[in-house]
C-alpha cells in the first residue's frame, strides 16, 4: 500500500478534526483580528476559505459574508466544521472536500478567498496559488496567513560592531 | 506554540516529542533566543499575512 501525500494528510488532521476547532491558537490572534477588517471593508458575496481546517476563517467571514464556502481536504475537517457551524447558528457556510490543487468551482466564482494555516501542508504549493487566482474573480482580494521562515538576522560582528549582511554569506 | 498542546493535537508519539525536545536543548543561543523556546519546548513561530488583489 502506497501512503500517498493526500492520505498522509488526511490521516494526520482527520482524526484530530476536534482539536483544530478546539484550538485557542488557531481561534484566536492578531492575524484573525487584521482579517476580520479586510473582510468587512471587502463586504464580499461569496468568500472561500481555503484550507479551512479547524473552520475558524469561516466562521469569521460568516457574519460579514453572504456566503461561505470552507474547502479542505480533509472529509472529518469538513464534517466537524458543518458541526460547528450549524452549533453556532452559521447557516451561510457550505462545506466541500476537495485538494487545493484541484477546485471543484468555476473560474472567478468567488469575491473573496482567505488561506491560513494550510498552504504549507500542499502538495503542489504554486498549483494551489494558480487554482485560488483561478476560482477568484479579477480584482478580488486574497489574504494568506502562515508560518514563514524569515531566514538568517543580520549579524552583528563581534569586532567591528558593523552589521553583516546574511546574504554576505555563502549558501549551502 | 503551546508544547503539550501542541503535541497532544498533532498525536506526537512520546519517542518524537523526546526527539523535538533533545533538538531544542541542542539548539545555538540564537537560534533559542528566535523561537523564544521555553523550558517545556513551548516556542514561538514566524508568521506572515499577505494581502493581495486578483490580477
Amino acid at each position: 500500500m502506497v501512503r500517498t501525500h493526500e492520505k498522509a494528510v488526511e490521516a494526520q488532521f482527520g482524526s484530530r478534526a476536534k482539536a483544530y476547532v478546539d484550538s485557542t491558537v488557531h481561534s484566536q490572534g492578531a492575524d484573525l483580528d487584521a482579517l476580520d477588517s479586510i473582510v468587512r471593508n471587502s463586504a464580499p458575496t461569496r468568500a472561500l476559505d481555503l484550507g479551512t481546517g479547524g473552520g475558524h476563517v469561516s466562521y469569521l467571514m460568516a457574519r460579514q459574508a453572504k456566503g461561505v464556502v470552507a474547502v479542505d481536504l480533509s472529509n472529518e475537517m469538513i464534517a466537524a466544521v458543518a458541526r460547528t457551524a450549524s452549533e453556532r447558528g452559521l447557516g451561510n457556510i457550505e462545506t466541500v472536500a476537495a485538494p487545493a490543487e484541484n477546485l471543484p468551482f468555476e473560474d472567478g466564482s468567488f469575491d473573496f478567498l482567505a488561506c491560513r494555516y494550510s498552504a504549507h501542508h500542499w502538495r503542489d504549493f504554486d498549483g494551489g496559488l494558480r487554482e485560488a487566482s483561478r476560482v477568484l474573480k479579477r480584482g478580488s482580494t486574497a489574504v494568506f496567513i502562515d508560518a514563514y521562515s524569515p531566514g538568517a538576522r543580520p549579524i552583528r560582528h563581534a569586532s567591528s560592531g558593523r552589521r553583516i549582511a546574511p546574504g554576505h554569506f555563502a549558501r549551502p | 506554540m503551546d508544547f503539550p498542546t501542541w503535541t497532544a493535537r498533532m498525536g506526537t508519539s512520546e519517542q518524537n516529542a523526546r526527539a523535538i525536545r533533545t533538538l531544542q536543548a541542542a539548539a545555538s543561543a540564537e537560534v533559542e533566543a528566535h523561537f523564544a523556546i521555553e523550558d517545556d519546548g513551548s516556542f514561538m513561530l514566524d508568521v506572515l499575512m499577505i494581502e493581495a488583489r486578483n490580477r
